[in-house]
């Protein structure tokens, strides 16, 4: 199975679990992603996703003055998109702890 | 801090100059194949997230990156999913294009006398369905330009078979135009007397002049000349075919002469309009 496969469904979580440590902008965020070892992602998935995280209400954009040039595009994690989050790990834990017990041969 | 689309447009315009030359082309495609794609989206959400995106180009490119190792090896892919992410336009912006569309079609239909030979007068069938067929006609040349940006296979392969494309597509435009009123059938239909014809066509061209005066754009500046002359043209055949004040034969020469000296102002005007604003 190609990695992309297994992203598609848990990048949305790591983008939340990251915007809600700090604001952020597209091009911080996928120098982050890259720097956790998602290195196949690319701008070609991450803004479609950007764009529907915020059509979900899970972020919002505001245009503010950037330390390091020009002013930029920042998007902030909203209390739904903190529940999404939470929402998220509980599944994520789960998911994990049964793969983990299917790949160990436990039952 | 909130932006308007013109802002996001006009920035974009600044930011691209950074670019490397390879990177301005990858996105000037990419910013036309959305733009093209947008038009029921919201305009300042579409501008927004394009220039977004130019400015994180920027800085990959500050890092030694390039458009294409940023952002991956399919734009047509992404510029979809992204345009089915971003807002519908409003109910207000929809009708303001449907608005535009059918304003701009009756103002030309008024203007050309209800582009027929007789004396004037108003079908009123004809009146909802020129609008219709240019909307179809406008989208269907939109999405058919759109393809061509990320098509394996061009259409359009030199500067000269564009230009016999544009044409093509012209006639076809004024074709179908003239067909559907041409073929039409006289069900309701107003006859306008002589007198209020004249009254009627000069008050359009007094109109559709100001209109695209009022948007104090240099592009536009020749459509302004092309419908006054359009509209004398129809003042002087509604006056004519009531006093005789020539011959038919006169008449006709002078009409083709006047047209034909237009065109050949409108095209230089044009073409002088579109390289200052390049430049």
């Amino acid at each position: 199975m190609k990695q992309t496969q297994l992203l598609k469904g848990v990048l949305d979580g790591c983008v939340l679990a990251i915007l809600a440590r700090h604001e952020s902008y597209g091009y911080e965020l996928m120098q982050a992603l890259h720097e956790y070892g998602f290195t196949s992602i690319v701008g070609g998935t991450l803004y479609p996703l950007l764009a529907k995280l915020e059509k979900q209400g899970d972020v919002t954009s505001t245009i503010k003055p950037s330390p390091d040039g020009p002013d930029r595009n920042y998007l902030t994690l909203t209390a739904h998109g903190r529940e999404s989050l939470a929402e998220f790990q509980a599944q994520w834990y789960q998911i994990q702890s049964q793969v983990s017990h299917v790949m160990g041969g436990e039952k | 801090m909130t932006h308007n689309a013109q802002w996001y447009r006009d920035a974009m315009n600044e930011l691209e100059k950074q670019l490397t030359e390879a990177d301005r082309s990858w996105f000037s495609e990419l910013r036309e194949y959305t733009t093209l794609g947008a038009f029921m989206r919201d305009e300042t959400a579409v501008t927004r997230q394009q220039h977004a995106m130019m400015l994180d180009l920027v800085a990959a490119e500050r890092d030694g990156g390039d458009a294409e190792s940023f952002f991956g090896k399919n734009p047509k892919e992404m510029a979809d999913d992204l345009l089915k992410e971003l807002p519908p336009a409003s109910a207000r912006d929809k009708g303001q294009l449907l608005g535009l569309i059918v304003g701009i079609s009756w103002l030309v239909m008024l203007i050309s006398g209800g582009m027929t030979n007789g004396a004037m007068s108003i079908n009123i069938l004809t009146y909802f369905a020129v609008p219709v067929l240019n909307a179809v006609m406008i989208f269907g040349i939109l999405a058919l330009m759109r393809a061509q940006i990320y098509s394996a296979v061009r259409l359009i392969k030199s500067r000269i078979a564009g230009f016999f494309v544009i044409w093509a597509v012209m006639f076809l435009y004024v074709g179908a135009n003239l067909a559907t009123v041409l073929l039409m059938p006289a069900v309701l239909v107003i006859a306008i007397p002589f007198g209020w014809d004249v009254a009627l066509v000069g008050i359009a061209t007094a109109f559709a002049c100001a209109l695209i005066l009022r948007l104090r754009d240099r592009l536009f500046t020749p459509m302004a000349f092309m419908a006054l002359v359009i509209g004398v043209i129809t003042i002087l055949r509604l006056l004519w075919q009531q006093l005789l004040f020539v011959s038919k034969q006169g008449f006709t020469a002078v009409i083709l002469g006047v047209l034909a000296v237009a065109l050949i102002i409108y095209t230089i005007w044009s073409r002088q309009a579109a390289k200052h604003v390049e430049r």
